[in-house]
């Protein structure tokens, strides 16, 4: 018992499949995991191996066809929508490739939005702290269509920080950045993730990126290969 | 010009279509008008019948003057005419269209003409459409030749024939002439290629043959027995102890890391500082293999400040212990006379070094695994080499410790690249 | 290559179905209302010819003295049909008013109604007879084919009275005979053979004097005028002066009337509409334009030109033109085809013209509605509004380049920051979205808020034609008026000219006092005077008016009230007392008749039987709110009073009675009123309900033509947040991903909406009260629906505000049920 006592994230023979009959697509084919408190695990793949999936199933953003993932000791897998909407906000951060800040919002609301939308009021000092970890600074009031990839990644980064989540989920996180951003925004989001005591679980095919994580997980159709 | 030449290529075909239904329009024209002024005619030849039969019915006598006024072109009459027909409402100025009968016959005239227009319109635009149409095709025709030129297909070439019917002369042999000419340039550039090609394989299979000869001699060398050849053993020997001390060492710094016995004191430090300690541990060994060592700022280059570059808040003797691993590494690795780059490189947040060796590189498959302890890579080289697998693990542990990162990729050549980033202070 | 942009073109429309669709409902909508609008207005004005036909075709009759002139008129080059009439005989049969005519048909081509045959023939040998079978039962005789009747008669109404039995031919058309007419103001006709008519002249003893009624060349082709100096020039040409003629004017106005009126009705309803649908289609393809900005890019960097571009956007309007034009056309014709009818039929009702109603129950006409060029026309009229709306949004995507639109964000802001909130809630991202899209929000909010505009304006110039105000100009006091029918200047009836009546005196004091007995009469009120008038000089407004007018006065009292309204010249009581000066009280009229102040007109005043010479000035013109209870012109009462008036000039009393008792007030007065044939009884609750009745016949098809408008109008609201939710798929899932629950959702886009309702609302209030009022003070100015009062168009703006809500809450509502059916991963997924 009390080696699972530090697992924040478990999956459960998780599956998920699309299609029938001929056309079965075993996208994640019954993956178990576990994930620490504090780690950083990148889960490697190439594109079409389900990693994506897998991620947003992890995230509760969709469902399995079956098993079941654990997050903080809850089987989420059977939650309503209401609170998974609730586990979201609180629980995971994430963090995409797009970026996929909220055009109409500037860094600052952009950064306090899931606050916001768990009603909880924003601890001003905290966030100041994050903003100037990530050297967004004198960024706060600007919208995000002005700042470059690589501030905008950071905004996101900072946005997934911002509710203190148990686990952030950052699906390619750097793959529309180049190189040398790329590298700097891992950096800072490992650090940020180790100064803030988050889990960390980063997708990717690049294997580069892939040398950060504390652990390696290779999927390949469907399947955890190593 | 193709287009101008096209149309009027067209327009010559349409040439006597188009004289035709002008022609045709002209004529229809003409009958309309006639066969109108002819039923107007009839119909005042009807009237004048009519009123001589009504009159002449019942004043026979009246026939001369009648028959006369009839004939009488200068209108003798017409005045009492007038006079009488007044009283009717018959004016002199009374326009085609106060009279019921006339009016009839105008709006017939001009439907006919409406439906004329109407008809003739019709008819231009058929055949400007088909103009339009047959212009199109043309060049669409022209197009696929065009196509198939860049495509390198030149099999019209030889169908002279068949192009002669869709365009006409001088345009086809133009054509062909431009075919003909970009077959041969095409021609030309393939042969080239191909002598390249040859080229490569020759010389390498030229270089080949030597350089195995050249191990063989060395192996060779080492087996024998002579007291000359075992001092060269001993000194091997005495290699290997070394080799041996510096695993020991590396050995305990890994167990004092690991069992937390070495704090790290982020002290406010330069990097040029660290640079200079890691350079100065490895100087010997670099000098030894001839390798030149380059240190290049990118920030400086870019004109930017660089300032910051002195005040970072690391530990000065582990930082420089951890970078000169690396370099250690590459030196290790590394022909001799060969250079190791070292780019630095001010980000936002941090300071990315990037160490660059022209070594034997590192597969992808095993950059995962190069920062794990004890690993040795599978390189022949690697494993002939002295070393424990421990100083790579022993950096990053440096570093991560520190809030950097250290990553592994292929140098752009041949080689690897050690890329380090070491957070700067807030500002 | 066109096939290509054909089915790009196609494959888009189908991509983007809610917008094909709702673009597609705009155009069916706009192309309806054209329709329906243009089809109302042939059909009215179809209506209106065969109302015109319903009696007779004929353009003009002449009274013809000399017997050349009808041959001459047989022979004459405008002819076209002509008929004549001749009265061979006068009835006596007591106070019957009936004469015994002969009818023949010279050139074929005229109609009469009444002398359409329902059995039997016309009369061929010289004892037969025909005529509506009223007529017969009037002389007591049984009105059937081959009966005998007797009549008494004088031929050419003079001499010795004959009787003959005559046998009935033929019936006639039944001619509708209201009760409320008097039997001596009917006038009988019976018909008789040639045979009879010969018989007579042979004998000397009947000379003929026949009325030719003719039909003239040219209706179709030329205007009024020009058929009116056709019609005068060939009187002329056959010696008779105008006297002797007469023009069917109600026929050959509405003949040569080409309609402009309606035309022009339907020409600015149908520019309001097309305006209307101009702003919604273009917002709804500018709006397109930007959300597909990309794939134009995309397109571009394959190697669409500009043109190809444009084509591409051409295409889509035109198909969807393709499918919405004819289903529009269909919609719009036959939408006024079943309805129009029964509007009419409504109208019917509270119709007070008889002759309408008559036409309306005798026939079940087919209204002739459908017009090739009119539709053409719409069809026309509806490209050129999706070809206006497309362009701006064509040159839009014209001037997209590819390297532009692959990275355009639809968010151009130029502004860099924004100030922003501390912390973040639900409505910040409502006020987020809609100040990114700040052109579009705007442009929705006006086009909803502009239709709302028109409808408040309207429904303020609406609900101020109140019923009670049309009421009241039938009864201006109390609830009941008796009131003199009288005539003007009747040559042929002179006792029913008022100057005869008021020899009567029928409101005696006595008959007063037999009213005020009438259980439950609280009192009574003689109305001002009266009098008929007539002018030596020529005058336009006494001709339009048998050459009679009336005048009445004004008290002392009545200065302030007339002075408020006053338009030009002065009122001074004394000074126009002393120079026996008039005002006019209708604007309208004075305009039309192109009197001037100052001028001097010499009147002659009809006591009874007394003639009193005046001569007036006109020297001021108002009009008084109530100027419908004054004739054209009054005097002050001063004036009045010293032409000493042997006659009561009375022509209206009002009656007061207590509510309780109204009813059998009522009845009693009605009982009285029908003894005597010249009284007319005016009864408030009928008023109020004639008026109702009026009122809603403008009311309700303008309603629901200003609801069509709205339609369009929410249809590009829905346009606008579909396209805001398609936008922002993406961003809606990211939201969701950070944890925005469906409920939360759902609050967002009603905070969207409710801003878009708030906005349309605060315009329509403002703006739409503001011009609502002014278009009242307009209205007013023209005597639209004769306002005189401003009534807030209370009921119809809540009514406006919860049909807005509910619909706004509609559309949110469907639109977050189709958001939380797709799949968050899709939504997150999808690359706009």
């Amino acid at each position: 018992m009390n080696e699972h006592a530090n697992i924040i994230l478990r999956t459960d023979s998780l599956c998920k499949y699309y299609g029938a009959g001929d056309n079965l697509v075993k996208a994640v084919d019954c993956i178990n995991l576990e994930i620490k408190q504090g780690e950083f695990v990148s889960i490697v793949g190439k594109s079409g191996s389900g990693k994506s999936t897998l991620l947003h199933m992890l995230g509760a953003l969709d469902n399995p066809t079956s098993g079941s993932v654990w997050l903080d000791g809850e089987n989420i897998s059977s939650f309503k929508e209401n609170r998974l909407s609730q586990i979201r906000r609180r629980k995971i951060g994430f963090i995409f490739q797009s970026y996929n800040l909220i055009p109409s919002l500037n860094v600052w609301e952009n950064i306090v939005l899931p606050l916001g939308l768990d009603d909880q009021d924003v601890d001003e000092t905290f966030i100041q702290d994050i903003i100037r970890t990530l050297g967004l600074d004198n960024k706060r009031k600007n919208l995000p269509n002005t700042l470059s990839g690589g501030q905008q990644q950071r905004c996101a980064i900072a946005r997934a920080i911002a509710a203190k989540p148990s686990i952030i989920l950052a699906d390619e996180p750097t793959g529309n950045l180049d190189t040398k951003t790329g590298d700097e925004v891992m950096a800072l989001l490992k650090s940020s993730a180790k100064k803030y005591g988050q889990t960390l679980v980063v997708i990717t095919h690049n294997e580069e990126i892939a040398q950060m994580a504390d652990r390696t997980i290779m999927i390949a159709d469907g399947k955890v290969v190593g | 010009m193709r287009r101008i030449h096209s149309i009027l290529n067209f327009d010559r075909k349409l040439y006597f279509p188009l004289i035709i239904i002008y022609l045709l329009f002209t004529l229809s024209t003409g009958f309309i008008g006639f066969s109108f002024v002819n039923s107007q005619y009839t119909q005042k030849l009807k009237l004048v019948s009519n009123i001589t039969g009504a009159v002449l019915s019942k004043e026979p006598a009246m026939e001369d003057i009648l028959l006369a006024a009839i004939q009488d072109t200068a209108g003798q009459y017409t005045a009492d005419g007038f006079a009488v027909l007044n009283k009717y409402g018959y004016r002199e100025y009374l326009s085609i269209y106060d009279d019921s009968q006339y009016r009839d016959t105008l709006k017939s005239f001009l439907f006919l003409m409406l439906l004329f227009f109407v008809f003739s319109f019709l008819i231009i635009t058929v055949c400007f459409c088909l103009l339009d149409k047959n212009r199109k095709m043309q060049e669409k025709r022209l197009l696929t030749l065009l196509d198939r030129c860049l495509s390198e297909d030149y099999s019209f070439l030889k169908q002279r024939k068949d192009m002669g019917i869709i365009f006409d002369e001088a345009f086809t042999d133009t054509l062909l002439k431009l075919g003909n000419k970009l077959m041969l340039k095409t021609q030309a550039l393939s042969e080239e290629r191909d002598n390249t090609k040859t080229l490569v394989t020759d010389i390498s299979h030229q270089l080949k043959t030597p350089v195995s000869a050249l191990k063989n001699c060395l192996t060779m060398s080492m087996e024998a027995d002579s007291p000359k050849e075992r001092d060269a053993f001993l000194e091997r020997c005495s290699l290997q102890l070394v080799k041996l001390e510096s695993l020991m060492d590396a050995l305990i710094n890994i167990s004092r890391l690991e069992t937390s016995m070495i704090t790290l004191h982020q002290d406010k430090t330069s990097l040029s500082d660290i640079l200079l300690d890691a350079v100065n541990t490895v100087y010997i060994k670099a000098l030894q293999k001839e390798i030149v060592i380059e240190v290049i700022n990118l920030s400086e280059e870019q004109g930017e400040d660089s300032s910051t570059f002195l005040a970072l808040s690391l530990d000065r003797k582990w930082t420089a212990e951890a970078l000169s691993n690396i370099l250690d590494n590459a030196i290790k690795y590394s022909p001799n006379g060969s250079t190791i780059t070292v780019r630095l490189n001010k980000l936002y947040s941090h300071i990315r070094i990037e160490i660059e060796d022209a070594g034997i590189g590192i597969p992808k498959n095993e950059y995962n695994k190069i920062f794990q302890r004890f690993y040795r890579g599978l390189h022949p080289k690697v494993q002939q080499s002295e070393g424990s697998g421990v100083g790579l693990y022993l950096s990053r542990r440096i570093i991560e410790e520190q809030g950097g990162t250290i990553t592994v990729k292929s140098a752009s050549r041949q080689g690897t690249v050690f890329v380090i980033q070491l957070p700067l202070p807030f500002i | 290559m066109k096939k290509t942009i054909f089915g790009l073109a196609f494959s888009k429309l189908r991509y983007h179905k809610s917008r094909t669709l709702l673009t597609g409902i705009a155009i069916m909508l706009t192309t309806m209302l054209l329709m329906a609008i243009g089809t109302c207005g042939i059909a009215m004005l179809d209506m209106n010819r065969q109302l015109a036909l319903s009696q007779s075709n004929y353009h003009a009759s002449f009274r013809l003295t000399q017997p050349q002139q009808l041959s001459i008129l047989t022979k004459h080059i405008n002819v076209e049909s002509l008929d004549t009439i001749e009265t061979f005989a006068q009835i006596v049969n007591g106070k019957m008013n009936g004469s015994l005519n002969f009818y023949k048909t010279i050139k074929d081509g005229i109609y009469f109604s009444n002398l359409e045959l329902t059995e039997g023939h016309f009369p061929e040998k010289e004892d037969e007879i025909c005529s509506a079978p009223a007529f017969f039962e009037r002389v007591g005789a049984n009105p059937v084919v081959g009966g005998k009747v007797t009549l008494s008669f004088r031929v050419n109404g003079k001499g010795d009275i004959q009787t003959k039995e005559f046998t009935i031919s033929g019936l006639l058309a039944v001619r509708e005979v209201s009760a409320e007419i008097s039997d001596s103001r009917i006038a009988w006709g019976a018909y008789i053979s040639d045979a009879l008519r010969t018989q007579y002249e042979e004998a000397g003893l009947y000379a003929a004097s026949p009325a030719a009624y003719i039909r003239f060349y040219g209706e179709d082709e030329l205007s009024y005028d020009e058929m009116k100096s056709k019609i005068n020039s060939t009187a002329s040409d056959i010696g008779l002066d105008e006297e002797h003629t007469s023009i069917n004017n109600p026929y050959l106005a509405t003949m040569t009337d080409p309609g402009t009126e309606t035309m022009l009705i339907v020409a600015a309803i149908s520019l309001i509409v097309i305006l209307f649908s101009t702003l919604v289609i273009y917002s709804i393809y500018y709006v397109g334009v930007i959300t597909d900005i990309q794939e134009i890019g995309k397109l571009k960097a394959l190697g669409a030109s500009r043109r190809q571009i444009a084509r591409l956007f051409f295409c889509q309007g035109g198909i969807v033109c393709a499918f919405a034009i004819p289903l529009g056309l269909l919609i719009g014709y036959f939408l006024p085809y079943f309805l129009f009818p029964i509007v009419i039929q409504a109208i019917n009702r509270t119709a007070l013209d008889p002759s309408f109603l008559a036409f309306l129950k005798t026939a079940s006409h087919q209204l002739h509605m459908f017009s090739l060029p009119f539709l053409l026309l719409v069809v026309i009229a509806v490209l050129f509004t999706v070809w206006v709306s497309l362009l701006k949004p064509i040159r839009m995507a014209k001037k997209v380049s590819p390297v532009e639109a692959i990275r355009y964000q639809e968010n151009s802001v130029n502004h860099k920051n924004r100030r922003g909130h501390l912390a973040v809630k639900v409505s910040t991202l409502t006020w987020a979205n809609l100040s990114r899209n700040k052109r579009r929000t705007v442009v929705t909010i006006l086009t909803m808020g502009l239709s709302c505009v028109l409808f408040i304006c309207v429904s303020a110039v609406l609900s101020s034609t109140s019923t009670e105000d049309i009421a009241r100009r039938s009864i201006e006091k109390g609830d009941f008026r008796i009131s003199l029918d009288y005539s003007r200047h009747d040559t042929e009836y002179p006792e029913n000219n008022l100057d005869q009546l008021v020899q009567k005196n029928y409101f005696s004091e006595t008959f007063l006092q037999q009213l005020s007995s009438i259980e439950g009469v609280a009192s009574i009120e003689r109305d001002r005077g009266n009098i008929l008038s007539s002018t030596d000089i020529p005058s336009a407004v006494y001709e339009d008016y048998d050459n009679r007018i009336t005048l009445s006065y004004f008290t002392r009292e009545d200065v302030p009230q007339l002075s408020a309204h006053l338009k030009a010249g002065t009122i001074d009581y004394d000074r126009m007392t002393a120079g026996n000066e008039i005002l006019c009280t209708h604007i309208y009229s004075f305009d039309i008749y192109g009197l001037a102040l100052g001028d001097v007109l010499p009147l002659t005043l009809y006591d009874g039987d007394r003639e009193v010479p005046l001569t007036v000035t006109l020297t001021a013109l108002t009009q008084p709110e109530d100027s419908y209870s004054y004739p054209l012109f009054i005097m002050t009462e001063d004036t009045w009073n010293s032409l000493g008036l042997t006659f009561d000039p009375t022509t209206d009393i009002f009656l007061h009675v207590k509510e309780a008792q109204y009813d059998s007030v009522k009845k009693a007065l009605q009982d009285i009123v029908a003894e005597n044939e010249h009284f007319r009884l005016y009864s408030l609750d009928e008023e109020m309900l004639i008026g109702r009745s009026s009122v809603s016949i403008v009311k309700y098809p303008i309603y629901l033509l200003l609801l069509l408008i709205a339609v369009i109008g929410f249809m590009n609201l829905i346009n606008t947040m579909i396209t805001s939710i398609i936008t922002r798929k993406k961003e809606l899932g990211i939201l969701q991903a950070l944890g925005l629950s469906n409920r939360q959702l759902v609050r967002m886009l009603a905070g969207e909406g409710i801003v878009f309702t708030f906005g349309t609302l605060l315009i329509s209030l403002t703006l739409g009260n503001l011009l609502g009022y002014l278009l009242y003070l307009y209205a007013k100015e023209v005597h639209f629906m004769s306002l005189s009062r401003y009534h807030y168009p209370l009921w119809e703006t809540i009514g406006l505000t919860l049909v807005l809500l509910a619909g706004q809450a509609a559309i949110t509502l469907f639109i977050s049920k189709k958001v939380e059916k797709e799949s968050l991963i899709e939504r997150i997924r999808s690359q706009e």
